[in-house]
């Protein structure tokens, strides 16, 4: 549920409304990103306990439309960042594997028309990182350098089977000893195995 | 000087031009800009002929502000009447300058004011702290690559537009 304050309702009724977007992704240590220049203070809210600061990123290119996001349409999103360095490419490619399956938020806070935060940041999509993918092209004379982080939300491998099953030699591996599904190929006779079925 | 931004990668501390909305102190019905050169302690220039400058307008934070502020009480202790739109530069402890715009100020009357800033303070600041508004300057790195080249016509003439944009750490080892 979205609860807005009385004085952030009045903020987005104006006729001019200075939204943040941020951005967690929770690795170790933590990547704290907001759409604007300079760091950014915010107090405590539902990822960060005690509050943190928010690193300015003005060119996180690619962030999905938000509406997509609070439907729960898009199944996957895709964040972009542009025009980093070359040590930071070098970065994404050998430590890509660190970020997958990190969670992931992306929030806003309001703010008020002399630029402060007027309550806690809301996380309006939270997933998990899934794949890291590099880019590097050449425009007008100059390298522009792009990282994507493919992210994928609780809805993106519903339609996905797993990659176990329940019979006996999955349950070996899971528990060894445990006696469950060791009568599983029992039913691969005169019976229908419709995979899967939602 | 291309050189040593490194195709944006090098911050380099960038100046503002003389700003002529400094609150500069006025004498003699003229502003006062800057004091004559101030030579060494035994009266000798340097090797060039000029000596020390100073810049004439004191101000500082009169009361501590946290990152994101955009509303502070400054003290000026010599200078002269705000009106907005004057550049300072603050010199913070891990991000060095930076540069702020007064947007609105407020004559407090008692040798403090009240004023509006953008952007927002880029870092905690304690009282006392010094505050630029003789020679702003600000942290920066090439806005491209390729912003700084020139084209020369003639006998090395050229008015290249260059374009700035404020650097953050983690900052590069020169």
């Amino acid at each position: 549920v979205l609860t807005l304050t009385e004085a952030e309702i009045d903020a987005i009724d104006g006729s001019t409304q200075s939204i943040g977007i941020f951005f967690r992704l929770a690795t170790d240590p933590v990547v704290r990103l907001w759409l604007g220049i300079g760091p950014c203070r915010v107090g405590a809210n539902a990822l960060d306990a005690d509050g943190a600061i928010y690193t300015g990123f003005g060119q996180l290119a690619g962030v999905p439309v938000v509406q997509q996001l609070i439907n729960g349409v898009a199944d996957r999103v895709e964040f972009q960042v542009s025009g980093v360095s070359q040590e930071t490419l070098r970065l994404a490619s050998s430590e890509a594997l660190d970020v997958q399956g990190a969670a992931v938020g992306m929030g806003f806070g309001i703010f008020d028309g002399s630029w402060q935060l007027l309550g806690a940041v809301k996380w309006i999509f939270r997933g998990f990182a899934d794949v890291v993918t590099l880019n590097q092209e050449s425009v007008d004379g100059g390298v522009t350098r792009t990282i994507s982080l493919s992210v994928g939300s609780l809805f993106t491998g519903r339609r996905r089977r797993g990659l176990s099953y329940l019979t006996d030699q999955d349950q070996q591996l899971r528990h060894p000893g445990d006696r469950f599904c060791e009568r599983t190929a029992l039913y691969s006779e005169e019976s229908d195995k419709v995979w899967p079925r939602f | 000087m291309s050189a040593i931004c490194d195709g944006g990668a090098m911050p380099v501390v960038v100046p503002m031009r003389f700003a002529p909305d400094s609150p500069y102190p006025s004498g003699g019905g003229t502003l006062i800009t800057v004091y004559d050169d101030i030579m060494h302690t035994d009266d000798v220039p340097f090797s060039s002929g000029v000596g020390y400058q100073v810049g004439t307008i004191d101000a500082t934070l009169d009361e501590a502000a946290l990152m994101n502020a955009t509303t502070l009480t400054i003290a000026i202790t010599y200078g002269g009447d705000l009106q907005g739109g004057e550049h300072f530069s603050i010199d913070h402890p891990v991000l060095r300058h930076r540069l702020y715009r007064v947007r609105t100020a407020k004559d407090n009357g008692d040798g403090t004011w009240d004023i509006t800033i953008r952007p927002g303070l880029r870092g905690d600041t304690a009282a006392d702290t010094k505050l630029n508004f003789n020679t702003p300057k600000c942290v920066m790195r090439l806005a491209a690559g390729n912003a700084m080249d020139a084209t020369f016509e003639g006998i090395g003439i050229s008015r290249p537009t260059v374009m700035f944009i404020e650097a953050f750490p983690p900052f590069p080892e020169p």
